[in-house]
């Protein structure tokens, strides 16, 4: 395994504990931590399947919603507490997810992405329809807290946190394992990576829905977190905010995803004028983002880093070269 | 019967609006091979551009909107073909989504979350013991014109051989001489005339508001996908059966039910469809 696989994991570690102690004198930096670390944990599996493995999804919201339903549908028909709804909040939308891979995943890039889209469309339109049973427009409400950490901010925060570095832990682990680099055959070239009997189908249905699991496992988190899921929360625009983050943070990086998270959520606290302008504002520095840096913002970080690695590296004398060195 | 016939007539016009959306999509699609998010916002700036100029010179003022934002598209697709190899159409994509966040809060700001109508054509006429409105006739009538102006235009014109060509292959195009880059420009600048227009008709029929580009541009997509993205004629087709499913379903299922058909039809065409991944590349090497 890599030297590097644990690195990551370890800087994001450092950050939490900044924030930790930054937060004690700023408390809403707390609050904006778990928001920044819930897209990030829905940011990071989804940067795994796209930025390695080619599967551009724009229903990682609508899993997440799946598993928030089931945990408070669960919840508030059969009043079964958080810790029991915990497994089918991530069971049901990963099995929901491995049914319906087969015919989405065959389909090229573009094509997977509308075919999710709409996919996300239908759940949302399945849950605000479904008024008897979801609470239609309303959602459901009176939901307990999360269990052991409580209404406790830190308790979520470094819950939540504690959750992304194990993602971006298993991320870097994934990518460097043999199964890691089978999914970046199969995004370079799908056929040739069957044709080396790698079971295409398998291997992506599989990390579809391991990826839904999670999302899932948010979905329970934001639910029990606030209290509150409606068909409204974890919607569409939140799946195309999740890929704007992957895309603009840095789609080949474990940490692109986070830094893409942190981007959007602190873009939009700092943007100046109403609300209702910041969409103006925020679309522009996207497209200026998409156009500046295709490869996303850590690729400016790595670049320097690439380059002042170069930089320190000395420069052979041509005496001390040997005879094959110097050929 | 003459409640079904009525609602065939409102479902036509409506489809009428989203056979303008898919055209537009398919047009750009074939052409450069990006596929326009923001179909539904230029739409809906034009409808509301018309709306705010008002008759007599509403639709002018509306048409010329959607050639503005096509053109401003265009200049953005440029921009990124400047810059990068464009191997990924992600992020050019990407940047018609945040062109569309881009409309939707400008219409917002400026609007308001209240709508916006325009008052073009009132009155009803009796076809069959069926009362439709005269409106809904003067909507089909815009889009099957539409259509007709496209496909001449794509058959008989050099422009449209340019389009064709670059449809089929980009390079092969290049090759033989074919401006590329301009004729792509200009298939958005199309496809600005035809959101321009369904943005009018839009406005004339529905009314428009800052949360209707995302359901135009889905349901623009459906009809797009419906019948194959090759021809505007495939797209015409797909966009009125979607409005058409899209009204009976509003009729005849339960509350809220119908704003999941386009999504439906998306779902169903791909992942049903055998020759989907042939189709629906969307990616030019």
């Amino acid at each position: 395994m890599s030297k590097s696989v644990g690195r990551n994991a370890g800087v994001l570690t450092i950050v939490v504990l900044g924030i930790l102690i930054a937060g004690q004198g700023h408390s809403s930096l707390y609050a904006t931590a778990i928001t920044v670390g819930l897209y990030a944990l829905l940011g990071v599996p989804l940067g795994l399947i796209y930025g390695c493995g080619g599967v551009l999804s724009l229903a990682q919201a609508a899993f997440a919603a799946i598993g928030g339903y089931a945990s408070a549908l669960l919840f508030s028909h059969y009043h079964l507490p958080p810790e029991a709804t915990l497994l089918p909040a991530i069971v049901v939308p990963a099995l929901f997810a491995y049914v319906i891979s087969r015919p989405i995943l065959r389909l090229p890039e573009m094509s997977m992405a509308l075919a999710t889209l709409a996919l996300g469309l239908l759940v949302e339109v399945v849950f605000s329809s479904s008024g008897k049973i979801t609470g239609g427009y309303e959602g459901v409400t009176g939901l307990p807290p999360i269990p052991i950490v409580g209404n406790s901010r830190i308790g979520v925060l470094l819950l939540v946190w504690g959750a992304v570095i194990v993602c971006v832990y298993c991320y870097d682990a994934f990518r460097a394992s043999a199964r890691g680099r089978a999914l970046i055959a199969i995004h370079v070239d799908r056929l040739l990576a069957e044709s080396v009997g790698i079971p295409v189908a398998r291997e992506l249905s599989l990390l579809f829905a391991i990826t839904a699991g999670i999302s899932g496992f948010v979905g329970w988190l934001y639910a029990h977190y606030l209290g509150y899921i409606g068909p409204g929360s974890l919607n569409v625009h939140l799946s195309a905010n999740l890929l704007f983050m992957v895309v603009v943070g840095g789609r080949k990086y474990s940490l692109g995803p986070v830094l893409g998270a942190a981007f959007f959520v602190f873009a939009g606290d700092w943007l100046p004028g109403s609300a209702q302008a910041h969409g103006m504002v925020f679309g522009a520095l996207i497209v200026l983002v998409l156009l500046l840096v295709p490869e996303g913002l850590l690729s400016l970080v790595q670049s320097k880093l690439r380059w002042r690695r170069m930089a320190s590296r000395p420069i052979p004398q041509a005496s001390r070269l040997s005879p094959e060195q110097s050929l | 019967m003459l409640q079904v016939l009525e609602f065939a007539a409102n479902g036509l016009a409506l489809g009428a609006i989203y056979a303008l959306v898919s055209m537009a999509i398919t047009v750009i699609w074939a052409t450069s091979d990006v596929l326009d998010i923001s179909s539904g916002a230029q739409a809906t700036f034009a409808g509301v551009a018309a709306a705010a100029v008002g008759m007599p010179l509403g639709p002018v003022a509306g048409v010329a909107a959607g050639i503005f934002t096509g053109a401003a598209i265009a200049g953005v697709f440029q921009m990124f073909h400047l810059r990068v190899a464009l191997k990924d159409p992600v992020p050019i994509i990407l940047s018609t989504f945040a062109i569309l966040i881009i409309i939707e809060s400008a219409i917002l700001t400026v609007v308001g979350p209240e709508g916006v109508k325009l008052t073009a054509v009132v009155g009803v006429v009796e076809v069959g013991g069926a009362i439709i409105l005269i409106s809904s006739l003067v909507a089909i009538g815009c889009a099957a014109a539409s259509l007709v102006v496209v496909a001449l235009l794509l058959r008989f014109t050099p422009i449209g051989l340019n389009m064709r060509a670059s449809a089929i292959s980009e390079k092969s195009a290049r090759l033989v001489g074919i401006a590329v880059r301009q004729t792509q420009t200009f298939a958005f600048v199309l496809g600005g005339v035809l959101v321009g227009i369904a943005g009018v008709v839009a406005a004339m029929l529905v009314g428009l508001s800052y949360s209707s580009p995302f359901s135009l541009t889905l349901a623009g997509l459906g009809g797009a996908l419906l019948f194959g993205r090759k021809t505007p004629q495939a797209a015409f087709l797909g966009g009125m059966l979607i409005g058409l499913a899209e009204t009976l379903g509003q009729a005849y299922l339960p509350s809220g039910w119908s704003a999941g058909t386009s999504s439906l039809v998306i779902l169903l065409v791909l992942a049903t469809s055998r020759n989907a991944a042939i189709a629906f590349s969307g990616a030019r090497p």
